[in-house]
């Protein structure tokens, strides 16, 4: 038990230290490197929970796909130096995100929780997670519908970053 | 499960962990000699002319973005590869599942054609002449 | 310096000693953080891909349920420490290079994971160690390169060789480090230790690569005159192990082999393959694989 309170608490602050550091740092590439931190924090909670294809996945998609994708986003806009961030946007951020918060806590904190020492330790979760997405009654629609979501994600946003690309022949 | 994971996650530190123990061991031995020039940016010899920090090409980030949704098809198809062939033999969907697959594999396929069609796979765009009205075609 | 001994077998001791003993830079106008932190991103990915690999009976540090698929997970961890030592080098030679090894990498791992298709629809699993496990039949030569399905088994290894060069950033795919324009790519300004490091993971991934093709498609410790020894005989993993090793070598040394036979390609020409060749065949070989599987288990 105290293996999985150490996880948690390694995890955790990996994920709120990394999301916090892409937060408030002054530059924006350290900032996508520090979602790094988060992402890989996020899939050691998801491991912890035993949805291991889950974590996994969020290393492969998160970690290699859309950081990948942050990097070369920012690689087209140009650098600006480390210019400041203003403090007032963090503190609108703080107010912003305090209701969320406290909501979200007075919500937990009401929550009956089960006596987790009782779980047995997770399997695998790729073959039920295989099996429901073939199943009719399971997730086979939504299966077949979320590859017309990303053939619109594809076509929408490549459309648009050829119809934003820069005259000039850089590099 | 757990223990597997703590034994790659032991891996990945050793890992990281080596290459800290091996600078450290380094510095014992290795020589601190170090003139201003040896530390400027490698050029061939040339003065580097301000920051490596320049903008890349749109390219870049159109692969990445079609790479993204392919990625996605992955962690999908992965799981149905992995149990295809038994939920064929048992579950009673006999070939729908084969054709569920299928089915997803080739709405993206689309995607790809259309990409392909458009040009955006095509590395070398700003040698060729461009036709006057890109978004007509 | 000439050493060697006998063979040439200390140059190896020699060039690590060497390494160790080298300055260390830190240029002025790197990113301190950034440049100090990729070689240990790594380096750590690299070891971590050990952790799964099936040596041997018995010879394995984590069974994982999902061994490849974490394996690509872990793969991907690679790009980002590239792209982290080209921004962190802040030399143009660097950046470029790891831009270019990004948008290579991303390029090639859609191909990469395809070709793996077909052998997980097989076996029917993601762990190393099943896999080989189910390559035992026929005297230890129940490999799927010799299974039923062989014609879709053989072109799907050798997508998967190619690919995954180009994903180790290796000739005719070394274009993140080509030296004759680039000086040493994302490298650059990496000096003794530090440049080790990417070194070693290169050579390292390439060998976790050779050997999920040895436990996928060439019966990981699996070798013929298996079934000679007797049951739980103490010999078989040490000859397993020994098989395992053996045939990974032999996919090292022809990755190093097609390093110095094909002259390196052309960015344009690494994309066009990658995504209007390999991706289009690997989409191919997986409806063929899935047809074939789905037709042979139907009841």
């Amino acid at each position: 038990m105290t293996g999985e309170v150490l996880a948690f608490s390694l995890f955790s602050a990996m994920a709120v230290g990394g999301a916090g550091l892409a937060l408030f740092h002054r530059s924006a590439i350290h900032s996508a490197f520090a979602l790094l931190a988060s992402f890989l924090g996020v899939a050691g909670l998801y491991l912890n929970l035993g949805a291991d294809f889950l974590a996994v996945t969020q290393v492969l998609l998160y970690a290699g796909g859309i950081l990948v994708l942050y990097l070369f986003g920012l690689m087209l806009v140009p650098p600006e130096g480390e210019a400041p961030r203003p403090g007032r946007r963090a503190l609108a951020l703080v107010l912003a995100a305090a209701p969320v918060a406290i909501f979200l806590i007075a919500f937990l904190a009401r929550s009956s929780w089960g006596d987790p020492s009782r779980l047995p330790e997770p399997e695998g979760t790729v073959r039920g997670i295989g099996l429901a997405l073939l199943t009719p009654d399971g997730w086979l629609v939504p299966f077949e519908y979320a590859s017309i979501l990303l053939l619109a994600a594809l076509v929408g946003a490549v459309h648009l970053a050829r119809r934003s690309a820069p005259k000039d022949d850089s590099p | 499960m757990y223990f597997e994971y703590a034994n790659v996650l032991v891996f990945f530190l050793a890992g990281m962990g080596l290459t800290a123990a091996g600078l450290l061991l380094g510095s014992l031995i290795r020589p601190k000699r170090t003139t201003d020039e040896g530390l400027e940016s490698y050029e061939c010899g040339e003065e580097a002319i301000g920051e490596a920090w320049f903008r890349f090409d749109i390219r870049f980030y159109t692969i990445a973005l079609v790479y993204m949704v392919f990625a996605v098809e992955i962690a999908f198809l992965f799981p149905w590869a992995r149990v295809l062939k038994e939920a064929v033999a048992t579950e009673g969907l006999g070939g729908a599942a084969l054709l569920e697959g299928l089915l997803f594999t080739g709405i993206l396929v689309l995607g790809l054609a259309w990409v392909w069609a458009k040009g955006d796979l095509d590395w070398v765009r700003s040698w060729k002449p461009s036709p006057p009205e890109e978004e007509s075609k | 310096m000439r050493t060697g001994g006998w063979h040439g077998w200390s140059q190896t001791l020699a060039d690590a000693i060497k390494l160790l003993t080298k300055e260390d830079i830190l240029p002025s106008g790197a990113d301190p953080v950034l440049f100090r932190l990729a070689p240990a991103l790594v380096m750590g990915s690299a070891l971590a891909m050990f952790a799964v690999l099936p040596f041997a009976p018995g010879i394995q540090f984590a069974d994982l349920d999902l061994g490849i698929y974490f394996l690509l997970a872990i793969a991907s961890l690679t790009t980002i420490g590239v792209i982290m030592a080209g921004w962190g080098s802040n030399n143009k030679w660097s950046l470029y290079g790891a831009m270019r090894g990004a948008a290579q990498a991303a390029s090639y791992e859609i191909p990469l994971a395809l070709s793996l298709i077909p052998p997980i629809l097989h076996f029917g699993t993601f762990s190393l160690l099943n896999a080989t496990e189910q390559q035992s039949g026929w005297g230890g030569m129940g490999w799927y390169v010799f299974s039923d399905a062989f014609w879709v088994a053989i072109p799907s290894f050798f997508l998967f060789l190619t690919a995954s060069l180009a994903e180790n950033r290796r000739a005719p795919f070394d274009l993140p480090e080509s030296e004759s324009e680039l000086v040493a790519g994302f490298h650059t300004e990496y000096s003794g230790l530090r440049f080790a490091f990417f070194f070693l993971e290169e050579y390292a991934a390439m060998f976790a690569t050779s050997a999920v093709a040895t436990a996928y498609w060439l019966g990981g410790w699996n070798f013929p005159g298996m079934t000679l020894l007797a049951e739980g005989s103490a010999w078989l993993p040490w000859l397993g192990a020994l098989a395992f090793l053996l045939k990974a070598m032999f996919l090292v040394c022809v990755m190093i082999w097609v390093r110095w036979t094909l002259p390196r390609l052309r960015i344009d020409q690494v994309m066009t393959l990658g995504w209007k060749y390999l991706t289009p065949l690997a989409l191919g070989l997986m409806v063929a694989a899935a047809g074939w599987e789905a037709w042979r288990a139907m009841p």
